[in-house]
């Protein structure tokens, strides 16, 4: 599920690039009356939401329209922002600064077995490993050592597609755990793979952003964009895809991280 | 092994200002290549044609449209088979399958499927049964062609959707569909690459007067079988029957050796538009004329053609062939053609 | 004489030819009505194709195409794009209810039809201008040797399609005794055919597409037909320009058979 805000420009303004801690600070202050969230807002696991950027990209003018999405598998966590949101209408990120027209509520769903379609990542994945996994990968940690890259690496092509899938099916099982359905098995607890087909958007495949985890720390991502295809092949493979919309993919999701986009969809059959 | 000769077939027809093989889907549109812009025609229309013209001139065929509507494939082998209504006329026939093929003149051509629907009652179970225990699911048509894409990109007509909100407002007409035949191309021409599987036609009993029959069926077929109000419009243009001698060869891809001619015009509106390319084509049937029998050609006159610096036109290809030295056979469509 | 095929299912030699056609159809088992195709042709489907050419009967040359005495690489040559084309069937009326759904990867269009209706329309999903490199090796002489003279002459006994008997095939630029060398693996890898791994062991690379696909590979005979014994997973780039990358971790054993570099399965 999610929730997409449609937001009126209140100034002019340049893009924020580096808009991720501000935004989740506006979405906190949203759950941050309420206990069930606020509880666990410093622990580690979150409370299970992703977001977009605000789009359309680009220098914001007064009067602009622009968006904002939310999207969670919590239904508890998206009516207590909607009823937020519906008294503050105010949405400001640093100098973006809007209010909220609207709020549209949705359910994509990625369809019954045998449908196909594409998700795109509407921000970049992160993934980052720490040693001990690096070294499960054989990845070089020579930077780690030398101290160039903190005590993290970040997921290059060159390290091959397996420890980025292992990231998200890794946060994907952990949301599974937390806030997923218990009837079906979990995306860490089947073989078959999430997508059939992937692309990465970026010519690079990975690209550098300056990120802000808390006030007063300034530090660079290493992301990457996807467009993935899929194929559903059951109930549980349809589960885990909705999940990962709802949820978003990969690591510091609730930062803005790997938030997903369902674009393309074709169900096996018409509908009756 | 037959004693047939294996033959390519390559049949080009065009289609101006009408739609040569709308998709039932696309809201009958004509079909066409998203990334290429070409339009296509399905072998299945071709057929269609083909079959249509088989039955005009006498022959019995298997898969039919009678009193302007289709039928389930048991009514259909009963007609076909004549005065066979149930197991029991089934077993007086003796071989079935041979009475069958002898019968149904496209299936010696196209194959076919036959299996036959279920039924409630006991009787048509019982006929049912005794059809399938004397028929093969499935017969394999030892001639295919290929689904055809046009030379040349085509252009919808500009006119068509309005024609189509102008006649839908008529009552009744959605459901007749008559508002679903006004999708039209400006112009597209056709090659269509076929062939007769010498050895595969054992398996339909496929004769030699069947595959002589091809060469005036293909071109009367579309001279006679496109007068509906969508279809017509189509010309039959270029007809080479490449018949080889003994040894499983076929050169391939013969659609492929033709292209549009320099001198073509920039948008193609009529034949007048168009030359055709096919240097490529005699070049490669001068290649492996050794392993040609014959040749079997006819051509339209208003049709040109390049070959190399020459343009002439595609009533006189098949003396250009002939003066490079191959055997060839001049058909004559109406003098030949072959009525049951 | 036959090639011996290695332990890691490398050949000695190999002959190489393409096919190609303006259509392709490798049908892929689904709930789809519209009868989707898989990109690549079935390890299966060459072998029928390979079978076809030589006059193999059906269901007789399923040992000839074993996991331990035949060997196939498949190198895609042209954009692995579809197109959808509906045909109307024996009984058939075009005005049935149809409804059309926007969809598939990107660019194209999707219809579906609806199927409670009594009448049969079928849409094929189909290849648009397939072109394939491959790659064979055989340790069964007999057929082997057939194989060779055939793709030389140019002849066959049964004319090859892509997977639709109506998608004629023409197969080109045939050579033989190709001696394919074994490479190795320098950090990365690219690699020009399907690679049999999956999509966690590929390198991806910027705005290529790889895909993954599981299709039958291996049959045998069975009372009243056949039973597919191996199927394949394997990494494809969409792209017919870009090689799937691979590291050097990946337990493939790649090998140049002229410019290219391939895997064989």
């Amino acid at each position: 599920m999610r929730i997409e805000l449609a937001l009126d420009a209140v100034a002019d303004a340049a893009y924020d690039r580096s808009y991720f801690h501000k935004a989740r600070g506006r979405i906190w202050r949203g759950l941050e009356n309420d206990d069930t969230f606020s509880e666990t807002h410093d622990s580690n696991h979150g409370v299970g939401f992703s977001y977009s950027n605000i789009f359309p990209w680009g220098q914001i003018e007064e009067g602009d329209r622009r968006y904002f999405r939310i999207a969670s598998p919590r239904r508890g966590l998206l009516d207590t922002l909607i009823a937020h949101f519906g008294r503050e209408r105010a949405f400001e990120i640093g100098q973006m600064r809007f209010t909220i027209d609207d709020i549209t509520g949705h359910a994509p769903d990625v369809g019954e077995a045998g449908s196909t379609g594409v998700l795109e990542t509407g921000t970049g994945v992160h993934c980052a490993l720490g040693r001990q996994l690096a070294e499960e990968y054989n990845l070089d940690t020579s930077k780690i050592d030398a101290g160039e890259s903190e005590t993290e690496l970040f997921w290059r092509p060159k390290h091959g597609m397996e420890p980025l899938q292992d990231a998200i099916r890794r946060s994907l099982q952990q949301t599974h755990e937390l806030y997923g359905d218990d009837y079906y098995d979990g995306p860490g607890e089947v073989d078959e793979p999430l997508f059939d087909r992937i692309e990465p958007i970026k010519d690079d495949v990975v690209y550098p952003v300056r990120f802000q985890p808390a006030t007063a720390v300034d530090r660079t991502v290493l992301l990457s964009k996807w467009r993935f295809g899929y194929r559903v092949r059951d109930e549980t493979h349809r589960y885990h895809l909705n999940l990962a919309l709802d949820s978003g993919i990969g690591q510091r999701r609730e930062h803005g991280f790997g938030f997903l986009n369902l674009t393309d969809k074709t169900l096996p059959r018409a509908s009756d | 092994m037959t004693t047939l000769n294996r033959s390519e077939l390559l049949f080009v027809y065009d289609a101006q200002d009408c739609n040569p093989n709308g998709n039932p889907i696309g809201d009958n549109r004509p079909r066409r290549d998203p990334d290429t812009g070409q339009g296509i025609i399905t072998d299945v229309r071709l057929k269609r044609y083909l079959r249509d013209q088989l039955q005009d001139d006498g022959f019995d065929i298997y898969v039919k449209k009678t009193e302007g509507r289709s039928h389930t494939r048991t009514k259909l082998i009963k007609d076909v088979l004549g005065g066979v209504d149930d197991a029991d006329d089934l077993e007086d026939l003796g071989d079935v399958a041979e009475a069958f093929l002898d019968a149904a003149t496209d299936v010696r051509y196209f194959g076919s499927t036959l299996s036959f629907e279920a039924s409630d009652k006991d009787e048509d179970e019982a006929f049912r049964d005794a059809l399938n225990s004397s028929l093969p699911n499935n017969y394999q048509g030892p001639v295919q062609f290929l689904p055809s894409k046009s030379l040349n990109e085509v252009e919808e007509n500009e006119e068509y959707d309005s024609l189509t909100s102008v006649i839908s407002t008529g009552e009744g007409n959605r459901q007749g569909g008559f508002d679903l035949d006004d999708k039209r191309i400006k112009y597209g021409i056709f090659p269509f690459w076929g062939l007769v599987d010498n050895n595969g036609a054992e398996s339909t009993n496929l004769s030699q007067a069947d595959v002589e029959r091809l060469d005036t069926l293909c071109w009367r077929a579309l001279k006679n079988q496109t007068t509906s109000r969508s279809k017509l419009g189509q010309e039959p243009r270029l007809y080479v029957r490449v018949e080889y001698e003994e040894g499983n060869y076929h050169v391939g891809g013969l659609q492929n050796l033709l292209e549009l001619g320099d001198d073509s015009s920039e948008s193609l509106r009529s034949v007048k538009d168009v030359v055709v390319d096919v240097t490529e084509l005699v070049e490669t049937l001068e290649r492996v004329a050794d392993r040609i029998d014959t040749l079997h050609v006819v051509g339209d006159g208003r049709l040109e053609l390049d070959i190399g610096d020459e343009t002439i036109r595609a009533d006189e290809f098949w003396s250009h062939l002939s003066e490079a030295g191959h055997d060839v056979h001049e058909i004559d469509v109406l003098n030949e053609r072959d009525l049951a | 004489m036959s090639p011996h095929i290695d332990a890691n299912g490398v050949p000695i030699d190999c002959l190489s030819f393409t096919v190609r056609s303006t259509w392709g159809h490798f049908k892929r088992v689904g709930r789809s009505v519209t009868k989707q195709t898989y990109r690549i042709p079935p390890r299966t489907t060459v072998a029928g194709m390979l079978a076809a050419i030589v006059g193999a009967d059906r269901d007789s040359y399923y040992d000839v195409f074993g996991a331990d005495n035949s060997a196939i690489a498949i190198t895609p040559l042209s954009d692995l794009r579809t197109v959808n084309i509906p045909t109307t069937g024996l009984g058939t009326d075009p005005k049935q209810d149809v409804t059309e759904t926007a969809g598939s990867w990107r660019t194209y269009k999707l219809t579906y039809q609806n199927t409670t209706g009594d009448r049969q329309l079928h849409s094929y999903e189909v290849l648009a201008d397939p072109a394939y490199r491959i790659d064979v090796a055989l340790e069964n002489e007999e057929f082997y040797d057939s194989l060779r003279e055939h793709l030389v002459n140019g002849t066959s006994i049964y004319p090859p399609s892509l997977g639709k008997s109506e998608y004629l095939a023409v197969i080109e630029d045939v050579e033989v005794d190709r001696e394919p060398e074994v490479q190795d693996i320098d950090e990365t890898l690219d690699i020009d055919s399907v690679v049999p791994i999956s999509l966690s062991e590929a390198v991806p690379q910027g705005k290529v597409t790889y895909g993954v696909e599981r299709s039958p590979a291996v049959m045998v005979r069975e009372s009243g037909g056949r039973r597919t014994t191996r199927f394949d997973d394997y990494v494809y780039a969409q792209q017919a320009s870009n090689p799937v990358r691979i590291g050097e971790q990946t337990d493939v054993a790649p090998v140049q058979v002229g410019d290219r570099t391939v895997v064989f399965r």
